[in-house]
């Protein structure tokens, strides 16, 4: 009896496959031609990809323009305008070569001195007011060395600078003639062409047939704004969009049981965290912030708020997908929950006159579901051990004021996304004090300022030698975290979107970028 | 008509007035509403099963069952006891804010109908100016100011309601001005003081009174809308208009909490509109 | 009469100077800086400091204002420091779609009201009495984005008969109406509600009056007598509950056009207050403060047309 049913299931295996396998073929073949609806939480502030850095803008530009490099899945660079470049031994002179055939949805071609001019005008344009500038102004000079060959000299090392080279190529004839309409009419070379733009109700765009890299298979893409997140899964479940970026975890079961849905989450690049100010005591005791730590389950605050893999605990300032997490230490020297050594403290720090029972202890959020949520359940449980705690919600321009222009001490609640993929880009934002310090480190954070830390992340900018970059960052973060405790590492966010089946090819990234297509990606929709 | 109650004695105009309330079965309901919310407001630490502040994370998002009636929300706070201690709120926000505004407003507005003039020009153009400003603004410059406390929200309601009463009570002097009741009494030579009180404050009661019922039902919604903003009252207090704002993304994964607190604010609006009404029916002279 | 429609003409004008005063000083005076919020949380103090000074909002107060009368007095409202737009521009670009939400629901609302009052009026304390208020009463004892999102739920996703959201096409397409109905439906609640109720009211002090007791009495039919005599009185504090809701269903449709995605100017101007746009602020504010103000202004007109008694 055995011997019979053994032979049945290598065949009944093997039609499996073959089933299978046909069905897979069918489906990777692309099919040209539909519409992608994305429904997104906000309207673009504006689509020139020299002026923005927020979300809304740059997922809807990115389509739009070609950068000298590209990112691929795993976040490694690879060519994409710039075919090849070299750099020279101190890295700071890096010569690009682009490749030819290169047109803009206007038909001109896209030269070296296009690119030249992208760097430039978001340098030495104040009227383009860029948020891009601090991530190239080690740029000192541009030359254009032919008409496919551009070279940018550093004013100082700077080894990270081929991810800071991720600028949209804006047509210069285009952009000048434009001006400050350019922004609600973009040209690049793009796989889609800007068509429309009706503010806060959607954005249009279309394939672009002359693409150097290959033909799009999407004919249309349109991306709608709705705020209300309840609206958006409703349209995604009638079939009114394809595509959502989801954000509450509760809905996260019930979109994977429906059958028209896949719901994909991957962690995303980025590092939220609880700071103590440094202006006032008792926020400047060490012994205080490491009692606040002991009063709070944080893991377990996270895996309530963020359920069903909306985001992860974090432990360190080192966002997931990028280097060094030193997980295995921070994770072990995370100070966990214990009332009872909280108390302990507590009753330590009234000793020692740091602080008394009705000393106000205020965590200020800004205006978001999960902070709010997060800072009620600490100013809970820090009253449970009777510590006169009170929460402080404020609207965004008004928090950002707090917590930067005054010195109001308090905990505060922000957030991170790295622009380029380096620990350069979250550390010295975080760390840097003193007068040259970022506007975290010596604002918000009130730091004074800190010579030798100020000295360890210019080593660590400036040094070629991947693993002493490691070390030192590695250092910083448990002199920040371990030791002193200035940050609460709170999560990481899960990028977590739903679409319909009928979407094909897309994936969810860390960076939040919609990869329609590109090198590795080419999403295509079911029908006509 | 042959009356069969009582002396003569008993039929004043409260006991008529009573007595055609007692008719209108609509504005009954709408009292009976009232009533009980007053009582739930003032009964809340007896009748509430637990208290609405704790968090037990590992409670959250239970649906409605025997140990919870209303379930709980996402930090295991029971729902029913919040909904009673927002009953609290509730009284307390509206009926303070729209009291201050009603009273203002009508003064004012009594006020510059029966003189007329310059005075009146110049307090309607300060009111036009009032109307045209943007609540919102004003609600986040008093929060930005002041701090995000539950009286400043109740002056951003009064502030925004007072307006409108004048506007109305002033409207009504205007016709009222004219009649011959107000002629016969200045022909007689009432004072002007005793005019407006006694004789046009009273004429104008009957749109009074089914206004300010509006304005408190505007005033549960205006202050609802405001917590949609963020700008309502703070939590971790239990408000009901909080509740909704923050309950309605849970409409697919945890209902009661978008529904439930829906469903309080319609019936208490609801009640403050049908006792409005009924009191104008029991009240009005004419009708 | 025509004095007096003349004087409130000249009014006007003190009257909007003195709204744009408080908004300019109030938004001014709050805390936030917009070159903040537009070049984010890490940007350092001095590109903060390069951007307000190219937007001109790091000078004193008065020099501002001053500056921004000037311009005024040459019709330059200036440019959005979000959006970089002209705020002429962006406001005629949202105008239409709250034209469009408002019309409706002012024209739903209406429509409905006026029967359902009426009928509450004639036939007082009956079955219709009550369900008439009921009605009307139901869809403005919530509040409205509550409503909405209920609308969407039923008749977007359960029912599949409307548009979820957004604006489709142009108003006067197939497409373009069945996208404003929910949203129109969802404004005109309150506006049905109360309007409702006071013609009610209105109509049932009207009709005890003695001039329709004459009329009744000369033995005109009852339809005339309550439509053409009754209601063409009871309609004055109608009027005057629909001028003074103007301004919420202009600027302070921001309920439901967060809803239903609707880019109206409700919305833009609660973002611009959030992202302290302070042109682009004014220039809603001025907008919809004239037009308030003269809503206002035709509905006091309209006062003694209506109603002969009020003699200004």
């Amino acid at each position: 009896m055995l011997r019979r049913r053994y032979s049945v299931l290598p065949t009944i295996a093997l039609l499996a496959m073959i089933l299978v396998g046909t069905f897979c073929f069918a489906q990777e073949e692309g099919h040209y031609g539909g519409t992608l609806v994305i429904a997104t939480a906000k309207d673009a502030s504006g689509l020139d990809p020299g002026t923005t850095n927020d979300n809304a803008s740059t997922m809807i530009y990115e389509q739009i323009f070609d950068c000298l490099i590209a990112f691929d899945k795993d976040f490694n660079i690879i060519p994409s305008i710039a075919e090849s470049w070299d750099v020279n031994e101190d890295s700071t002179i890096w010569t690009f070569h682009l490749r030819s055939g290169v047109h803009f949805h206007d038909g001109t071609d896209l030269t070296a001195e296009d690119v030249a001019y992208t760097f430039d005008r978001i340098l030495n344009k104040p009227e383009l007011a860029s948020q891009k500038r601090s991530q190239i102004v080690m740029i000192n000079t541009i030359t254009v060395l032919d008409a496919l060959t551009v070279q940018f000299e550093l004013s100082f090392p700077y080894a990270p600078f081929l991810g800071a080279t991720g600028q949209g190529i804006v047509s210069k004839a285009a952009a000048e003639a434009a001006g400050a309409e350019f922004t609600r009419n973009p040209i690049g070379s793009g796989p889609f062409k800007f068509v429309e733009w009706v503010p806060d109700d959607h954005v249009t765009l279309v394939r672009n047939e002359d693409y150097w890299m290959k033909r799009p298979y999407l004919e249309t893409v349109i991306f709608r704004p709705i705020p209300e997140n309840t609206v958006a899964i409703m349209s995604l479940m009638t079939d009114e969009v394809n595509v959502i970026e989801l954000v509450a975890g509760d809905m996260v079961p019930i979109l994977q049981a429906n059958p028209d849905i896949v719901v994909q989450q991957v962690e995303g690049m980025n590092y939220y965290w609880i700071g103590f100010r440094q202006y006032a005591s008792p926020y400047t005791n060490v012994k205080f912030r490491q009692m606040v730590n002991s009063a709070i389950d944080m893991d377990g605050i996270i895996a309530n708020v963020l359920l069903n893999g909306t985001g992860s605990r974090a432990y360190g300032v080192v966002p997931p997908g990028l280097w060094p997490r030193d997980l295995d230490f921070m994770k072990a020297n995370a100070i966990q929950q214990d009332k009872e050594l909280a108390k302990q403290l507590f009753a330590e720090l009234i000793a020692e006159g740091v602080m008394t029972s009705e000393t106000e202890v205020v965590f200020h959020v800004n205006q978001d579901a999960v902070r709010e949520l997060i800072g009620e359940i600490i100013v809970s449980e820090l009253q449970s051990i009777g510590v006169n705690a009170v929460l402080k919600i404020s609207e965004w321009a008004a928090y950002l004021d707090a917590v930067i222009k005054t010195e109001e001490p308090c905990m505060y609640m922000l957030g991170t996304t790295p622009k380029i993929p380096d620990p350069d880009a979250v550390f010295s934002w975080l760390f840097s004090s003193g007068e040259d310090g970022s506007t975290h480190g010596s604002l918000i954070l009130g730091l004074s300022e800190q010579p030798e830390i100020n000295q360890l992340l210019l080593e660590a900018r400036t040094t070629p030698d991947q693993s002493q970059r490691e070390e030192l960052y590695k250092e910083i973060q448990r002199w920040a975290i371990t030791e002193n405790a200035y940050h609460i590492p709170a999560f990481h966010l899960s990028v977590t979107m739903a679409h319909s089946t009928k979407v094909h090819g897309l994936v969810a990234l860390p960076s939040q970028i919609w990869m329609l297509c590109t090198e590795t990606a080419n999403v295509w929709v079911d029908g006509n | 008509m042959i009356t069969t109650s009582g002396d003569a004695a008993t039929r004043t105009p409260l006991n008529e007035g009573w007595r055609r309330f007692r008719r209108n079965k609509l504005g009954l309901v709408g009292a009976g509403i009232i009533l009980a919310l007053f009582l739930i407001a003032a009964l809340a630490p007896v009748i509430a099963p637990s208290s609405p502040y704790a968090i037990v994370l590992s409670e959250a998002y239970k649906s409605p069952s025997p140990a919870h009636w209303f379930g709980t929300d996402e930090m295991g706070r029971d729902v029913l006891s919040r909904i009673i201690y927002g009953a609290r709120i509730v009284v307390l926000v509206s009926l303070t804010s729209i009291l201050l505004a009603a009273v203002s407003g009508a003064l004012v507005g009594v006020a510059i109908g029966y003189a007329g003039g310059i005075i009146d020009d110049i307090v309607m153009r300060i009111l036009d100016a009032m109307l045209a400003f943007p609540a919102f603004l004003l609600a986040i410059a008093l929060v930005a100011f002041l701090g995000p406390s539950t009286t400043n929200i109740i002056l951003v309601m009064a502030i925004t309601r007072f307006p409108r009463f004048v506007r109305l009570i002033r409207g009504k002097t205007l016709s009222l001005k004219q009649m011959t009741f107000i002629e016969a009494a200045r022909a007689i030579g009432v004072s002007d003081r005793r005019i407006l009180t006694h004789h046009l404050l009273p004429g104008c009661m009957g749109p009074f009174v089914v206004y300010a019922s509006l304005a408190l039902a505007g005033a549960i919604l205006g202050i609802a809308g405001l917590s949609f903003l963020g700008i309502g009252i703070q939590p971790p207090t239990a408000d009901w208009g909080v509740m909704l704002s923050r309950g309605r993304q849970y409409l697919f994964s945890a209902p009661w909490l978008a529904i439930i607190p829906g469903l309080v604010i319609m019936i208490t609006v609801l009640g403050f509109n049908l006792l409005g009404d009924g009191l104008r029916d029991a009240l009005d002279p004419k009708t | 009469m025509i004095k007096y429609s003349a004087k409130r003409i000249l009014y006007v004008i003190p009257t909007v100077l003195l709204v744009i005063t408080s908004v300019f000083l109030l938004i001014y005076l709050i805390p936030g800086n917009p070159a903040q919020v537009m070049l984010g949380v890490e940007a350092s103090q001095e590109e903060i400091a390069a951007l307000s000074e190219q937007l001109g909002i790091d000078q004193p107060l008065l020099v501002q204002f001053g500056r921004y009368l000037a311009r005024l007095a040459h019709g330059d409202f200036g440019m959005s420091i979000y959006h970089k737009m002209p705020v002429t521009k962006l406001f005629m670009m949202r105008l239409p779609n709250t034209l469009r939400l408002a019309g409706f629901a002012v024209i739903f609302a209406l429509s409905v009201a006026i029967p359902l009052g009426v009928t509450a009026a004639v036939k007082r304390n009956s079955i219709w009495d009550y369900l008439s208020m009921l009605i009307a009463l139901a869809g403005m004892s919530v509040p409205v984005f509550w409503l909405g999102i209920l609308f969407v739920y039923v008749f977007g996703f359960q029912l599949c008969w409307l548009p979820i959201s957004g604006i489709g096409d142009s108003w006067y397409t197939l497409d373009g109406f069945c996208h404003t109905i929910l949203p129109g439906i969802a404004l005109s609640a309150g506006l049905l509600a109360s309007s409702t109720r006071l013609l009610r009211s209105s109509m049932l002090e009207i009709l005890s009056e003695d001039y329709i007791r004459t009329a009744r009495a000369k033995g005109i039919r009852e339809g005339v007598v309550v439509y053409r005599h009754a209601l063409r009185n009871a309609l004055n504090p109608l009027v005057t509950n629909i001028a003074l809701q103007m301004g919420a269903l202009i600027g302070g449709a921001f309920l439901t056009e967060t809803v239903f995605a609707w880019p109206g100017i409700g919305r833009l101007l609660v973002q611009a207050i959030l992202r302290r746009d302070y042109p682009l602020v004014q220039g809603i504010t001025l907008a919809t403060a004239l037009f308030v103000i003269l809503i206002n202004l035709v509905a006091d007109l309209c006062y003694t047309l209506l109603d002969p008694k009020v003699r200004y």
